[in-house]
């Protein structure tokens, strides 16, 4: 039957009828997120602060990660009001 | 049939072009109803169309679509809006608001500890007894850590000093131990130029090799420090000098008392100044003495000088007289202040005493022929006409100070020069002010401070080549000495310059090694400043970086190997001291470690006397160490005395430990020449700022933006001076001008100070660093160049300037706004609007109702008339009602509690911009009212914060309920419900609410406060705001949810006394006071019914909660209406 139907019935029709002329194009798109992406990932990634000339702390390497470690010899109270004689 | 299907279907016609018979047996069937007919299948139809079998009909069935179905519609009918643009909108929209409300950065994942250290309980806080090195009088603390993390620091209590107090920098030091541009790493400058990257052994060894090669050719060490206030520092240094033979120790400090020692040597053979009773004095005479503000140990002073001001026990009230030609905190605390150009104070010194011992013959030294023959030409009548000083005022004074001979005293500014210092030290012999000197207690000097001599031969020898190797101590000399001394260049010849620093500084941009060293959180250490007790520093925690306590990076030196480094020596080197020196009466080892363990329980360990640490029992995690000697927590420390005269075997301390006072010698002020005359030009003032110091501090960004308490400007200092001045000058606020003296020139804004004198400039030291990081980097001028190292007068105090209008401006910004006090609009509107009130003391003496007595007395049946009912009905708080009392008579304007605030609640830093936007963001302010006239104001201080009204109008405007009001009283605000429509800000009459308009952590010195070291800074009790949020004073809730759970917990009702504020704990004079109104066994609740308690604004009936108790003045004359009402 469909091989029956009148021209006007055909779906390039009905997909040609809806498609603006400003639509991306997928190739586009896809084209210009990677490249956003890779961008972002460049400016985030990138140490830029190594390239300026500056003070002693600036060339310092990097820490990675800081670690709070209390310290074993310390003498702790066990509140603000009072030290441990009265508690 | 093909018709068009619009057309309406004719049923005459189709019945015509049927044919007859099929129509008609189609149409004409009769029903017979009553006929059984055979059953068939029912004719469903929709239409006549279909029911006529109408051909187009069926041509119809077989098409999907109608003709015309398909057609395009005529588009420029529809809206350009299509349903893509609208997708797309929408999308773009949604990935806009997400990405900008989702700038909470991934903080990582919550994992509980796998193994949690045994004295750590999630959620609860640990205090350590320390020791803070932010200035030389080595303050007694508090540090509160969470999870190990310090987030905040407090007085200690149990210290002598301190008495739970400190000041701001003290409370603001944790922003420092947390700074993300501290020195991470040791660095190498090559050709003192590039810097790099060095192991710490590599350093180590090179260093030791420049040293030993100094040594042994026989050139100079020198070491530059601050105060050495430390007895085992002091061994340490005299252990580098054993092994390094050339080695020599300076040590010096921006600010100083030298001028007060240097004449205290003259007059009483000795440099041991005395302590003062300052809560006995009844009258006090300041000279241009910022003794409240900035001067000696604040803390303590301001303290003590309160408690001798206490307006509801009215047991003391003390009077206080200044004579300054700067407008200070204590000038404008005080009752009678005398506006004089500094360098006539000595005049004014001498005339005072002809006026006592000539006139009035008080004391033997009336006749003393030396003295009275010197002061006989000095007459206080013509010099009181000559300056413009009130008569009766000078009268006033005098008769005070005969009056109360012993019980007064009169104090000196560290600025003015031995020949005033002398001068007052015979008026205090005079009046018996030396009565109040302290026979109790004395200072102690663990090594003085290097001499002028001392500190110019440092720079010959530099300049001679006779130095190697020069040592910066944790010290910024470059950036601290006089210009004219010529250190920086001098310096720079040296071979190999070492500096040791917690960050960069403009000394060590000149050096060869940067070596970053450990903060006051990271490092142990004993200081002794009072012959009574020691206090001690130890670390609660491990360094954050790569760094060292710089005395293990001299123990390193001194074994002459880079691998000896331990980071426990110098901890040893400390306990060896005192178990060989000042605990050598503890006894046995197991005594001594627990008595030593105590004495870092408590922070300090008493010389002598009380109170003796008898059963301190002690908790240390040293339990699980192998290395160390253990606390056993389940025993009783050991009857502990300290011996105080055995500090170290080496080098015993300087100590004024005879308190038996010493004779003053009148030859010293008889046969003093170099007397202080009044000079043609400008008198320079270099003074000392509150929370910046010798500008150390001065990339913390809470104290750059701590308001100046005078002038409340933030992030710069200025040229302050009179409105004379100005005018004479053609200048006016943030004009730039051009100052000389004698020492240096230098190019600074004007700022217009009322209650200046006239032909004087104040200039605050500390600002202007150029090294420093870049949070405090080029804020404000560095005024340091106008010092000279051989002073006519002194360091601080030059008066041959001169002014000159350099052209420009630069902006400087006060956080709140200068009001023309003499326009009619504005003049005392503080008094007016009853927002100050205030009366002297001898109305309230006479009449304590005072306060009351100046409203309208209503009868019953007006109060009645009068009466204006609230359309909400009042809750009955009957259970605990949160309140607070400020006592305005306490309150001297420090700023103090701003600064506990700040690190309290996360308040962050905005910078100068935003400040100069009105966004400041502290929750709590000092409002500074002035007064009579731009010449002579008086002025008046009032701590303003969130008054969590009953009826708050805040809370009626919220459209979404953010702000709410709880049960016991207090004013709350839920952040995340907030949507910043910011109609509370606009309806509180207070204006104590802040509102983000930025989140300013991110939005500050390229998010510098973002940084994961600041992160770590956070209390997390109290919510981190961000931006679009509406916050204020909660009355630090955290800490009342505190007292609710431990009230659960030991199943007992709240009590109100057990819940400290954070600005109240900070209140150096004790000017707060809060807990539960309802209490009526409480403090707060007696303050509360005082005479002389108000409200603010109380006529607008939004019902306050917190209470102000009026000024009042200790001044002979009564009030007038308008100036006290």
């Amino acid at each position: 039957m469909k091989k029956n139907l009148p021209v006007s019935n055909s779906n390039d029709n009905i997909t040609a009828s809806g498609n603006s002329p400003e639509k991306i194009n997928r190739k586009k798109f896809f084209r210009f997120t990677g490249l956003a992406a890779a961008g972002l990932a460049a400016v985030s990634v990138i140490p830029f602060g190594l390239f300026k000339l500056g003070s002693d702390h600036k060339s310092s390497k990097a820490v990675s990660k800081i670690k709070i470690v209390s310290n074993p010899n310390a003498v702790k109270r066990n509140s603000k009001q009072s030290n441990n004689r009265n508690s | 049939m093909n018709k068009p299907d619009n057309k309406v279907f004719d049923i005459s016609e189709r019945i015509i072009e049927n044919s007859p018979a099929e129509t008609t047996a189609e149409l004409l069937i009769p029903p017979d109803t009553n006929k059984a007919e055979e059953p068939k299948d029912l004719n469903y139809w929709r239409s006549f169309r279909e029911l006529y079998k109408d051909p187009s009909f069926k041509k119809e069935k077989s098409l999907e679509f109608l003709p015309g179905e398909l057609q395009k519609p005529d588009m420029s009918a529809f809206s350009k809006f299509t349903r893509r643009k609208f997708l797309a909108l929408l999308s773009a929209s949604a990935a806009v608001a997400a990405s900008g409300c989702s700038n909470y950065r991934d903080r990582g994942e919550i994992i509980p500890y796998n193994s949690k250290p045994e004295s750590i309980t999630i959620g609860n806080p640990t205090y350590y007894a320390s020791t803070c090195t932010g200035c030389s009088s080595a303050c007694g603390i508090l540090i509160k850590t969470l999870e190990g993390r310090p987030i905040k620091v407090d007085g200690n209590p149990d210290h002598p000093i301190s008495k739970g107090k400190i000041c701001a920098i003290g409370q603001a030091s944790v922003m420092s131990l947390y700074d993300p541009e501290r020195l991470k790493n040791p660095v190498e400058r090559i050709n003192r130029v590039s810097p790099n990257d060095i192991e710490w052994k590599n350093a180590d060894e090179k260093i030791i090799a420049e040293l030993k090669s100094a040594a042994s050719s026989g050139k100079e060490i020198s070491i530059v420090t601050h105060t050495i206030n430390s007895p085992s520092q002091k061994k340490l240094f005299d252990e580098f000098v054993k092994i390094y033979p050339t080695a020599k120790i300076y040590s010096y400090e921006l600010f100083d008392e030298s001028e007060k020692k240097n004449a205290w040597e003259k007059c009483y053979g000795n440099k041991d100044l005395p302590l003062i009773n300052w809560d006995k004095a009844n009258i006090v005479l300041s000279l241009e003495s910022d003794f409240l503000g900035s001067e000696g140990n604040k803390v303590e002073t301001a303290r003590l000088f309160t408690q001798g001001r206490d307006a509801i026990d009215g047991k003391t009230f003390n009077r206080l007289y200044t004579v300054e030609g700067n407008a200070s905190i204590t000038g404008l605390n005080s009752d009678y202040r005398m506006i004089l150009k500094t360098d006539a104070i000595e005049e004014f010194v001498m005339c005072l005493l002809n006026e006592l011992t000539g006139k009035e013959r008080v004391s033997n030294f009336a006749d003393d022929a030396g003295i009275t023959s010197k002061l006989q030409k000095y007459d206080m009548k013509s010099f009181a006409a000559k300056n413009n000083l009130s008569e009766a005022v000078i009268s006033h004074l005098v008769s005070d100070l005969k009056k109360n001979q012993g019980s007064s005293i009169v104090t000196a500014g560290s600025m003015l020069p031995v020949s005033t210092q002398i001068a007052v030290n015979l008026l205090n012999e005079v009046i018996g002010g030396s009565a109040l000197y302290r026979k109790d207690e004395s200072n102690v000097t663990v090594m003085p401070l290097s001499t002028r001599e001392e500190m110019e031969n440092l720079v010959s020898d530099l300049n001679s080549g006779k130095t190697a190797v020069v040592i910066h101590f944790d010290t910024n000399p470059v950036y601290h000495l006089p210009t004219d001394l010529g250190y920086t260049e001098a310096v720079k010849k040296a071979k190999t310059i070492i500096t040791l620093g917690e960050s960069v500084n403009e000394s060590s941009e000149i050096g060869s090694f940067v070596l970053p060293v450990n903060s006051m959180f990271e490092s142990w250490g004993d200081y002794q400043t009072r012959n009574t007790f020691y206090s001690l520093q130890q670390p609660v925690i491990a360094p954050l970086y790569n760094t060292r306590q710089k005395e293990d990076v001299l123990m390193t030196w001194i074994s002459g190997t880079g691998d000896s480094y331990n980071i426990d020596n110098y901890h040893k080197f400390v306990m060896d001291n005192w178990k060989t020196g000042i605990l050598s009466s503890a006894g046995t080892d197991s005594d001594f470690t627990k008595a030593w363990y105590a004495g870092l329980n408590d922070g300090i360990v008493m010389a002598s006397g009380k109170p003796k640490l008898t059963t301190a029992a002690v908790t240390s995690d040293s339990t699980k160490t192998t290395n160390s000697a253990t606390a056993d927590s389940t025993k009783t420390a050991t009857t502990l005395t300290a011996d105080s005269t055995k500090t170290n075997n080496t080098a015993p301390i300087l100590s004024n430990t005879s308190t038996a006072k010493s004779a003053f010698n009148p030859a010293s002020f008889i046969s003093n020449t170099n007397q202080m005359t009044s000079g043609e030009g400008f008198s320079l003032l270099l003074l000392r700022n509150g929370s910046l110091g010798d500008g150390r501090y001065a990339n913390n960004g809470w104290l750059q933006e701590l308001p100046k308490a005078v002038s409340r400007i933030v992030w710069d200092n200025y040229a302050a001076i009179s409105v004379k001045s100005a005018e004479a000058l053609g200048v006016d606020s943030n004009d730039n001008i051009n100052i000389t003296t004698s020492a240096g020139k230098m190019e600074i804004p004007v700022f217009v100070q009322p209650g200046m004198a006239d032909g004087v400039i104040a200039i605050e030291l500390g600002y202007g660093r150029k090294v420093c990081g870049t949070v405090g980097e080029d804020a404000g001028f560095n005024a340091n160049v106008m010092m000279s190292k051989s002073p006519k007068l002194s360091k601080w105090f030059y008066n041959d300037a001169k002014i000159e209008k350099a052209g420009g401006t630069y902006e400087i910004v006060s956080v709140q706004d200068s009001y023309p006090i003499d326009e009619p609009l504005y003049k005392d509107i503080q008094y007016r609007r009853e927002i100050i009130q205030e009366g002297t003391y001898l109305q309230y003496k006479e009449n304590p109702n005072f306060l009351s007595d100046r409203h309208t007395k209503y009868s019953e049946e007006e109060t009645a008339k009068l009466k204006v009912g609230s359309i909400n009905e009042q809750y009955k708080h009957t259970g605990t009602k949160w309140g607070m009392v400020i006592d305005l008579n306490k309150c001297i304007g420090c700023n103090e509690c701003v600064a506990a605030c700040n690190v309290e609640n996360n308040i962050p830093v905005v910078g100068k911009e935003e400040s100069n936007n009105h966004r400041a963001m502290h929750w709590i302010r000092i409002d500074r009212y002035y007064s009579g006239t731009p010449e002579v104001p008086k002025a008046s201080f009032q701590p303003m914060l969130c008054q969590h009204c009953d009826f708050a109008p805040c809370e009626n405007v919220c459209p979404v309920a953010a702000t709410t009001h709880s049960t016991d009283g207090i004013n709350g605000m839920a952040y995340n419900r907030c949507v910043g429509t910011r109609y509370c800000s606009n309806n509180c009459p207070y204006k104590v609410r802040r509102f983000n308009y930025f989140n300013f952590r991110d939005n500050f010195k390229n998010a510098i406060q973002e940084e994961e070291s600041f992160t770590l800074m956070q209390n997390p009790e109290v919510t981190v705001r961000s931006r679009g949020v509406m916050e204020k004073c909660t009355f630090c809730l955290q800490r009342i949810m505190e007292e609710k759970q431990m009230a659960i917990q030991e199943n007992r009702q709240v009590k109100g006394s057990n819940v400290k504020t954070a600005c109240q704990d900070a209140c150096n004079t004790n000017a707060i006071s809060f807990g539960d109104q309802n209490d009526k066994e409480s403090e707060l609740y007696k303050l509360n019914q005082s005479k002389l308690a108000y409200h603010v604004l109380e006529e607008i009936k939004v019902k306050p909660n917190i209470t102000y108790l009026a000024k009042l003045r200790n001044v002979y004359e009564m009030e007038t209406e308008s100036a006290g009402h």
